[in-house]
């Protein structure tokens, strides 16, 4: 009975609404997700790297003092405006030996030295405010770690594009707009094949005139067949729609701002359909 | 080989990690086309959607098992098909209709006898829904899902015999079924 086999070969039906969330329970219930130890580990391991990194640059900026240690000194003494906690630390200064001062006094020697170093004017910076000021630096630098687990969501979203020179990956626009276009071909039934090329989609594009992402190009159109293209506004209307597309779409007069595109094309002799939303910026 | 799967690669790694989000997206591409087989083995549309729970966390626990030597499309498949089996043997009433066939029995069924009736998958699905249920599994493991007999016999404990006469019972069924229109 191979023909009840063809029959329902394409046949597909949407559950009822509940499914997924009584699904959910389930797997809150039998698969939960927690902090695992691994996590904790992470998190240690990333305070150690941050604190690494922080007497890394610590040690850098010593290694600058150096250089400027005696240039440090003899301009401390030409200015008595500075306030009494810097000239202590002067005199300790003064009291030992340079080469000594960068291993004994470490953070003192470094405040010292960013004020001399940031030559503008030095009245009333409260030793407290340069002191945060190092700290600052060194807590500048753990934002790269947060950053990293970061980098993988922006890889993630934008699916298929990988043009987003005027957004930063980031950003809260570019996530919205890195919708994950939907491959079905037309009776519905959600598509897996092997094209013979990779389509790219831009999620952006920028009709300004200067030479960069000034049309919607599909990557991989010349490997399909009956490439069509259609283009709506948020309010459905269609502004733009080729049935034989050819990278050539320049945004024609619409304003800036999001449309949703549908690309259907022939694989095989299957017609396959891409769905997704596109930004255009003109500024 | 390029292989152009719009995120699926990444919604598995997320699976991987039980993260909810990809599950849920997952969930979301392939419950129609798995409700679709639920629904033929099941009796009804409720006892189709326990059968799609049950086969979802199926794939959901053993998703670090799928090797990429099949399609994704096809280790769901036969994840969902495992939990229909499973989920008949388990709520296997006594029955003794079937399994207690007359082996001298004969079925003059043509084996080339085609469908000449114009039917759709509704159609299809309605039958099969009516199907008695012992017939059901046989036929849609047989017919749709291309397990042997031998395979069939192995799942549901019985003797591969037994299941090519059942086969032919629910292929009589069904054509009888169709035939009313």
């Amino acid at each position: 009975m191979k023909d009840i086999k063809e029959i329902l070969d394409n046949y597909n039906e949407q559950p009822s609404e509940d499914v997924w969330s009584r699904l959910e329970s389930r797997l809150d219930a039998e698969m939960p997700v927690h902090r695992t130890r691994n996590t904790v580990w992470k998190w240690a391991a990333i305070a150690v790297g941050v604190i690494a990194i922080g007497a890394g640059v610590t040690l850098g900026i010593l290694r600058q003092s150096h250089h400027n240690e005696d240039f440090a000194e003899v301009n401390k003494t030409e200015q008595p405006t500075t306030t009494q906690p810097q000239e202590s630390v002067v005199e300790t200064q003064n009291a030992t030996s340079p080469q000594n001062v960068a291993s004994s006094q470490d953070e003192e020697s470094t405040i010292v030295v960013e004020m001399q170093n940031a030559a503008s004017s030095q009245n009333a910076v409260s030793l407290q405010e340069k002191k945060s000021s190092t700290v600052v630096e060194t807590r500048q630098t753990p934002s790269l770690q947060p950053e990293t687990p970061a980098k993988p969501v922006a890889k993630e979203a934008p699916k298929t594009n990988v043009r987003q020179e005027v957004l930063p990956p980031n950003s809260t626009l570019a996530k919205q707009l890195a919708a994950d276009p939907v491959l079905k071909n037309l009776s519905g039934e959600n598509v897996e094949w092997t094209p013979p090329a990779h389509l790219s989609i831009p999620n952006l594009f920028t009709p300004n005139g200067d030479g960069v992402n000034d049309l919607f190009v599909i990557q991989g159109l010349e490997s399909y067949s009956s490439p069509r293209l259609v283009v709506r506004d948020k309010n459905n209307r269609i502004v733009y729609q080729s049935s034989n597309y050819r990278n050539n779409w320049d945004g024609g007069s619409c304003s800036d701002g999001v449309y949703s595109y549908e690309f259907t094309f022939l694989y095989n002799d299957i017609e396959n359909q891409a769905t997704g939303k596109v930004r255009i910026i003109r500024t | 080989m390029t292989e152009v799967d719009f995120g699926l690669k990444e919604i598995i790694n997320g699976c991987l990690k039980n993260n909810r989000l990809s599950q849920r997206k997952l969930y979301d591409r392939y419950a129609p086309s798995m409700f679709a087989v639920c629904r033929r083995y099941a009796n009804t549309d409720a006892e189709a959607e326990d059968m799609l729970m049950e086969g979802f966390m199926k794939v959901f626990k053993s998703i670090d098992t799928y090797k990429g030597d099949s399609t994704f499309t096809t280790w769901i498949h036969s994840v969902m098909v495992n939990a229909a089996i499973s989920h008949y043997r388990s709520t296997r009433r006594f029955r003794n209709e079937v399994l207690g066939i007359n082996l001298d029995e004969e079925e003059s069924i043509n084996e080339e006898e085609r469908i000449t009736t114009s039917i759709d998958a509704q159609k299809v699905m309605e039958l099969m829904q009516r199907m008695p249920e012992t017939l059901r599994i046989v036929f849609n493991l047989r017919a749709v899902d291309d397990y042997s007999f031998a395979e069939i016999a192995k799942e549901l404990g019985t003797k591969e015999e037994s299941m090519r006469v059942t086969f032919m019972r629910a292929r009589k069924w069904m054509l009888e079924k169709l035939g009313e229109g």
